[in-house]
């Protein structure tokens, strides 16, 4: 082994670390099969199967799961959280053989692929109202980017060449009409980012979606004004494209010459100049001075305390329902939300380190600066000390959220846990150099107690992956989640019961988990208590890790256990 | 051995050969041991679209974790080190795997690992076996999380001179 000087290397301790863990478990495999498979495969040229993991994303597409994934986070579904912990549907659930959906084109052009004998493949361009026969085996299909509203499973954004698959359906009866309740839909190919009323989720080939109807109730006017949202959206995203594609050619453009040239009319200047940032870093600022960071600051500092009273309002809901001022609110924060997501793209654009778009939206250099701008909305500037304090803090961490960025996890979830810890850290530091008059802007009275709350707080990195399980204790808990599990991964019985078993043992042994019941912000705004979700995460991992440890797993499913983003958060029911 | 191109049989035979190191390479690297399940095949593949041709067992095996390092470095979307720190990587792995892909070092590092005593073979088994979190693991042994990280690190250099000493002395 290499040794200069006597001190071990970081290399030399990996390779005794690398070597341990294999002492312990981790074998090498045989690959011969593979690699004969996978030369059989090249001579048969490329297939597209449902299994095969999802292709690398292209910059277009992460622009778009960013924007509908930073909403998720910041806009909750709140009106509907009393809702998860309800029945779907009163009658009863049967299979059946299809149920007509109307699906709302709203951009682009739309397939419907109807597999049944006599039926035929229609195309639908926006704007159009189809119907599509839910059935297992037919498709949606959208050679270029296409936006819909799928009758009561929310809105979809499909990028170019996706090709999506109903595998399967749980319908109701209702007034002798058959409604579908569930609907489960599998990535052929391309990638989507399914808005649905209670989350958001972005799915790739390979990828399988369950998706829930939303209440009859709720699903007309909530569905107009989530369309109606969708579309604003969409129209920033494409003013957002148009600046950064602006910017690009002028990047790229030869330096002019500096007499001859200057007939050309000067460069339009921006609908909203950007103010100066506060806090730097070199590799970033060009990217990030696309950010308005003064609509950052006026709109978070406005946002905050909106949020906090929305939270309040819990208490006050009647079957399940807002209050028509606390509709009015939600409405309002959602208008607020779709200003800070329209500035996402400029963070991706900029390669912010991170987990996935919330964690570039959470990042040290992006946070401090919002920070700066919310209090100078405040009228509460940053002192020249202070910045130069926060200054070392945010180099620091950025250093830090980098290091982890580059960590290879056997987990993808101890990736989250462990810039979620960085950032609570971070969010801490930076609160003990405030004011309190500072203190109170960037946590306004009330914003503390819940994730989601609060816009300086992990909530926003951990709540697009969060999924609150109301259980009476750790045996009622571990029969929720594994069969969350089964349904994801595809356990059998057997094993399944074995997963049941570690959870319950491993979840009955963290008091933590089960001190605190939950609140009426929590049951019913799913705005999950501060310090749950982290704890949750913690021993999740521990759980998985023990799953993979002592119940025997294909490959396949040990794959998709490390793969999962979901975290199953306990939620003891009073 | 005289140069010459090779044929998928060529393939399965050098997968073969060389398929522990590739895989114990990546892993030193850094993989998840998905990752390189993924990566050293797909680095046996390149044997074929790549122009490769067979040398001796060592140059294969030098060629192989060239091919390896880069798909590991491109699976990130910044390069997890500094190409300045290859020679170290390089001379850290030779050193370790030698001419045998690191099967006498492991046999080594076994018996090492049963030397160990008192704190240090805890925080292996914590750890490595029982893959228990550095927390959990401090609130057994009673350290903080950086004691944790301080113990395991102290712990693998007291091996690694052990694992030399035996390689040095065979």
């Amino acid at each position: 082994m290499n040794d200069s000087g006597g001190r071990m290397n970081d290399w030399d301790d990996r390779v005794v670390d690398a070597s341990l863990q294999e002492l312990h478990g981790s074998k090498p495999p045989d690959l011969s099969a593979r690699v004969l498979l996978a030369l059989q495969e090249e001579q048969r040229g490329p297939l597209p199967t449902l299994r095969e993991p999802p292709p690398r994303r292209r910059r277009a597409v992460r622009l778009v799961e960013a924007l509908l994934a930073a909403a998720a986070v910041i806009a909750a579904a709140w009106y509907l959280g009393a809702t998860m912990a309800e029945p779907p549907a009163q009658s009863q659930r049967t299979e059946v053989a299809a149920v007509e959906l109307e699906i709302d084109v709203v951009e682009g052009t739309l397939e419907c692929v109807d597999i049944r004998p006599g039926r035929a493949t229609v195309r639908h361009t926006a704007p159009a109202l189809a119907t599509f026969a839910a059935f297992p085996g037919n498709r949606l299909r959208c050679e270029a980017r296409c936006l819909a509203q799928v009758g009561p499973f929310g809105s979809c954004v499909a990028e170019p060449h996706t090709e999506l698959e109903v595998k399967s359906m749980e319908c109701s009866r209702k007034q002798g009409v058959l409604v579908a309740s569930t609907l489960t839909i599998g990535v052929i190919t391309g990638a989507v980012t399914w808005h649905a009323f209670t989350r958001t989720d972005v799915a790739a080939a390979g990828d399988v979606l369950r998706l829930e109807a939303a209440p009859a109730g709720e699903s007309g006017a909530a569905m107009l004004a989530e369309n109606e949202r969708l579309r604003q959206r969409l129209r920033e995203l494409e003013r957002q494209n148009d600046e950064l594609q602006t910017q690009a050619s002028r990047t790229q453009a030869p330096a002019a010459p500096p007499v001859e040239t200057a007939k050309e009319p000067p460069p339009e200047p921006a609908a909203t100049p950007p103010i100066a940032m506060a806090f730097t870093d070199p590799k970033f600022d060009a990217a990030l001075a696309a950010i308005d960071w003064k609509l950052m600051g006026d709109v978070t500092n406005e946002m905050g305390p909106l949020l906090a009273q929305l939270a309040a309002m819990a208490d006050q809901m009647k079957n399940g329902e807002l209050s028509k001022e606390g509709m009015a609110l939600a409405v309002k924060i959602t208008e607020l939300n779709g200003k800070l997501v329209a500035q996402v793209p400029a963070m991706l654009k900029a390669g912010l380190p991170g987990y996935e778009a919330n964690g570039a939206y959470t990042h040290p250099l992006v946070t401090a600066n919002t920070l700066s701008s919310t209090l100078a909305a405040a009228g509460q500037p940053l002192t020249d000390a202070q910045r130069a304090a926060m200054s070392g803090l945010v180099r620091a961490f950025s250093v830090e959220n980098q290091s982890i960025a580059d960590t290879s996890h056997d987990f993808g979830l101890e990736y989250l846990l462990a810039e979620t810890e960085m950032k609570e850290r971070f969010y801490k530091e930076m609160s003990t150099l405030l004011t309190p008059e500072q203190y109170r802007a960037m946590y306004p009275e009330g914003s503390q107690a819940n994730d989601g709350v609060s816009l300086f707080g992990t909530g926003l990195v951990t709540r697009p992956y969060t999924s609150a399980v109301p259980a009476a204790n750790a045996a009622d808990f571990a029969r929720i989640a594994s069969n969350k599990l089964s349904e994801s991964i595809g356990f059998d019985e057997a094993t399944a019961t074995q997963v049941r078993g570690v959870i319950e043992r491993m979840t009955a042994a963290s008091p933590e988990l089960w001190r605190d019941p939950a609140d009426a912000a929590e049951t019913r705004l799913n705005f999950l208590k501060r310090g749950r979700t982290p704890a949750a995460l913690r021993r999740q991992i521990e759980v998985m890790r023990e799953i993979e440890r002592t119940v025997p797993l294909t490959p396949e499913q040990k794959k998709q256990l490390r793969a999962m983003k979901k975290i199953l958060v306990p939620l003891p029911r009073r | 051995m005289s140069s010459r191109t090779i044929e998928h049989q060529d393939v399965v035979r050098l997968v073969q050969q060389h398929q522990v190191e590739v895989w114990r390479y990546l892993r030193f690297l850094g993989a998840s041991n998905e990752l390189a399940d993924d990566l050293a095949q797909e680095t046996f593949l390149q044997l074929l679209r790549a122009p490769f041709v067979e040398r001796a067992p060592a140059a294969t095996a030098t060629w192989l974790r060239t091919v390896a390092r880069s798909l590991y470095v491109k699976s990130f979307r910044r390069p997890p080190f500094l190409l300045a720190e290859v020679e170290t990587i390089e001379a850290a792995w030779t050193g370790f795997a030698r001419d045998d892909a690191g099967h006498e070092s492991l046999e080594a590092l076994r018996d090492c690992v049963q030397q160990l005593d008192g704190r240090a073979r805890e925080v292996v088994r914590l750890h490595y076996e029982e893959r228990r979190s550095r927390r959990d693991i401090g609130e057994r042994l009673g350290l903080g999380e950086d004691g944790v990280k301080s113990l395991l690190r102290r712990t693998r250099s007291i091996l690694r001179e052990c694992v030399e000493r035996r390689r040095e002395g065979a």
